[in-house]
């Protein structure tokens, strides 16, 4: 164990973030420099500048089978959730219920709970064993009280991939519009908002090799939502602010990028390496446990927790991998992942959970290496309290 | 075609090269989310910490923790905004705020709590009685900008923060169009809290920043995360950020130059356009009591949209106000709160310099404004005979 590291380590931590894909970060570069003009300006270079943001707009609206119109650019996933619920449930009018997903990002369910000290009656839908929203449970508290349901389309913490389109006609059928945070989703799996049938989607850029800092609200119909950030007016009065133009630039590359990866062989190759890290885990380590299957997965996720270590503890001992503990943005002390407890998993199994999340670029040998760490990390310290 | 000219600095500019370099490796090979707990994470997270450092400097906060990045000025105000305001007290703003400032002011006020506003002078000035005057309570929020985006005014912001403390409110300056040639130090201005964005001042667009006084009451606009200290929540964009620091630090650095210089070009625009061209007014306070990039001039007779489009087919480009507002042919919220004449708001455009301005950009400038007014003059002469 004490070995020199000689390799950099393996990132399998591309839930957290992803490194923004070189041909982005070439997209992008010239909007900070000749094409630096604010969009909002009169003169011809500005114009130009408008044309980069409707072709990054376009190219975000087929990515997800949106219309153009309905994307609006945000600064991440959490100002497009945000905006989401408090602007979805104000639509509501008299309607006071916000249902939600007890697997939610924190960027919901902190949301939902802010809007019920503001006197909403939030819901929260549990989730099956496998970390499935069940959806008998959602249509016992669907009725005219409900405003907004959000449910996402792929949970960050362990990768399932939720029942969305079926929560759409669910919740449609009693005329409340839909959400779902698909900031996970996007880039990874192929994302149709018609299909989903909801109002409203999440786009997270730095979740699909686009920078940190943008990602965009996608809304079907003609909701006319009251904005989050008011002022300048810029997004045709939806979010103000000046564009953050080469990020935007850099959003429309990416989307189109993730056309091409998810239209070739990638995804399948990156399940097929998932499933041989897991099965690696499964075939070497007798107390690995592995959430999420049988229902379906983003290929490039694997949730996992060996018995007698928590996540930090197993991370600690494989330094040659990055990986996370679960979401990025709640460290789960003693309560463990909320997604496992919600899933019905004991506290000390949930503290264990350990996300390895491939990339676009993963490669088999990382694969090997970072199956190879973790079995050794988990054999050397688990073979005495096996046991105990 | 003639090299154009631009003058819209106030609009934005183009990201320092010293900044694009400091950025860059932050988007790939250094792409950490700064919340994660791995080495990629901390390195992340060293990077945006020393960012604040940087950003904290220029501005004098003694703790960098009392600033949070935000995605750019518009945000910035909001947070401050409806962060800083309480449910029973009034948003008290000056009336030529920028947008993002009186919309979230307005929305506030959709919401039930009172917005008023101060009025200002003719030189787009809030009289220091003004506080006493409005009547600022406990429990107000007085926002006030530092430099004013479209006729360059400072705003005497000290002397409303002492007078709106005295009566038990609380005090945010848009310190926006400031940052980078103006001083701005929080401690001197004395207010409880003040916005910055960065693609002012050679920093990327998409990052700004607040900085809250350590023990201000602010409730966070945004909910889901711990980032930011639980007061802005959302992965943080160290690359932005990280350019943001850059340009704070260089802003500091090379304040004093970029004033002077400025200044000076500033100076001799106005200089060459009131030589060259007769009819021209100058509108907001006589250089040097006036932001050093900024000039804003009303062309007798002269409609503002007509001598853009002229100006543009010479090769400058200025604005009519704020960017935002480009696309409008109303008079300014500026101009009128000033009490121009009618006439002489609608021909107002602003020209802004910035680093990247040359002198003899602004020779060049000014024959070019000259032969763009005395084309639409004669023009109307010509069609006046007809
Ligand atoms: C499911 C989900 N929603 C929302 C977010 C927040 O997005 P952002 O980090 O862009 O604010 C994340 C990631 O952090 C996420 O995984
Ligand atoms: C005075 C002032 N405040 C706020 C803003 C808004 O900043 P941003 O466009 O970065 O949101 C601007 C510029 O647009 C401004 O000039």
């Amino acid at each position: 164990m004490s070995a020199p590291r000689t390799r950099a380590p393996v990132y399998l931590d591309h839930n957290a973030t992803t490194p923004v894909d070189p041909r982005v970060v070439g997209a992008m570069a010239p909007y900070w420099t000749e094409r630096f003009h604010n969009p909002s300006s009169p003169y011809p270079p500005s114009a130009v500048v408008r044309q980069a943001i409707a072709d990054a707009r376009a190219a975000l609206a087929r990515l997800v089978g949106a219309r153009p119109e309905g994307v609006v650019f945000t600064g991440g996933g959490t100002e497009s959730d945000n905006w989401a619920l408090r602007a979805g449930f104000a639509r509501g009018r008299g309607r006071r219920r916000l249902v939600v997903s007890a697997i939610e990002h924190p960027a919901v369910l902190e949301t939902a709970a802010a809007l019920g000290r503001e006197g909403a009656e939030v819901v929260s839908v549990p989730v099956d064993a496998h970390g499935v929203v069940a959806v008998e449970a959602l249509e016992k508290v669907l009725d005219e009280r409900v405003a907004l349901v959000s449910v996402m389309l792929a949970s960050n913490e362990i990768g399932t991939i939720q029942p969305v389109a079926e929560v759409s006609r669910r919740a449609h059928a009693v005329g409340a519009l839909v959400h779902t945070d698909a900031s996970q989703a996007v880039g990874k799996i192929p994302v149709d908002v018609e299909a989903l049938g909801v109002d409203l989607l999440t786009v997270a850029g730095h979740k699909l090799y686009a920078p940190k800092g943008v990602g965009a609200l996608v809304i079907a119909g003609d909701l006319g939502l009251e904005p989050l950030l008011a002022g300048g007016g810029q997004e045709g009065g939806r979010r103000s602010g000046t564009e953050n133009v080469p990020a935007i630039v850099g959003l429309g590359e990416a989307a189109r990028l993730a056309g091409a990866w998810l239209a070739g062989p990638g995804p399948r190759r990156q399940g097929r390496l998932r499933d041989t890290l897991e099965s690696r885990l499964r075939d070497a380590l007798a107390r690995v446990r592995v959430f999420g299957p049988p229902a379906p997965r983003l290929p490039n996720t694997l949730a996992i927790a060996v018995a007698g270590f928590t996540g930090a503890e197993l991370l600690a001992a494989c330094p040659e991998i990055l990986a996370g503990t679960g979401s990025a943005c709640h460290h789960p002390g003693d309560a463990g992942s909320p997604t496992l407890r919600a899933m019905g998993v004991d506290a000390a199994t949930a503290r264990g959970l350990v996300r390895l999340s491939l990339g676009r670029a993963t490669t088999g040998r990382e694969v090997g290496r970072a199956a190879a760490a973790l079995v050794a990390a988990a054999l050397g310290r688990g073979g005495t309290s096996e046991e105990a | 075609m003639p090299q154009r000219i631009y003058l819209d600095h106030a609009a934005t500019g183009p990201v320092d090269p010293r900044v694009f370099e400091a950025m860059r490796p932050w988007l790939s090979e250094r792409f950490g989310n700064a919340a994660a707990v791995h080495r990629r994470g901390q390195e992340a997270r060293a990077a945006l910490e020393a960012a604040r450092a940087q950003v904290a400097a220029l501005i004098g906060a003694g703790d960098p923790a009392d600033l949070i990045f935000t995605s750019g000025g518009t945000e910035a105000n909001q947070l401050a905004l409806v962060g800083l305001s309480r449910p029973g007290g009034a948003v008290v703003t000056s009336a030529v705020e920028h947008a993002s400032v009186l919309e979230a002011a307005r929305a506030l006020a959709s919401l039930g709590r009172v917005h008023r506003q101060l009025p200002v002078t003719s030189l787009a000035l809030v009289p220091k009685e003004a506080v006493d005057e409005a009547g600022v309570g406990p429990g107000d929020l007085v926002s006030v900008m530092l430099v004013q985006n479209e006729v360059g005014s400072i705003e005497p912001v000290r002397a409303i923060a002492d007078a709106a403390h005295r009566r038990g409110a609380l005090v945010h300056t848009d310190a926006v169009q400031a940052a980078g040639s103006w001083p701005v130090d929080v401690a001197e201005l004395g207010v409880d809290a003040l916005s910055l964005s960065a693609h002012k001042f050679g920093g990327p667009q998409g990052v700004g920043a607040l900085w809250i006084r350590p023990g201000a009451p602010f409730a966070p606009l945004f909910a889901g995360g711990a980032h930011e200290r639980g007061r802005r929540p959302g992965t943080v964009p160290v690359a932005l950020a990280v350019g943001m620091g850059e340009a704070a630090r260089l802003a500091r650095i090379e304040l004093p130059e970029r004033a002077f210089r400025l200044s000076r070009l500033r100076d001799r625009l106005l200089r060459e356009v009131r030589s060259r061209v007769r009819g021209v007014e100058l509108n907001g306070p006589e250089p040097p009591e006036r932001s050093p990039g900024n000039l804003n001039l009303s062309f007798e007779g002269i409609a503002a949209g007509i001598l853009l489009v002229r100006l543009d087919l010479e090769g400058v480009e200025a604005s009519a106000g704020a960017a935002c507002a480009s696309g409008s042919t109303d008079v300014s919220h500026v101009l009128r709160a000033m009490g121009l004449p009618p006439g002489r708001a609608q021909s107002a455009l602003r020209f802004t310099v910035g680093t990247t301005t040359r002198p003899r950009d602004i020779d060049e400038a000014a024959r070019r404004i000259r032969r763009a007014v005395a084309g639409i003059r004669e023009g109307r002469g010509v069609a006046r005979e007809a």
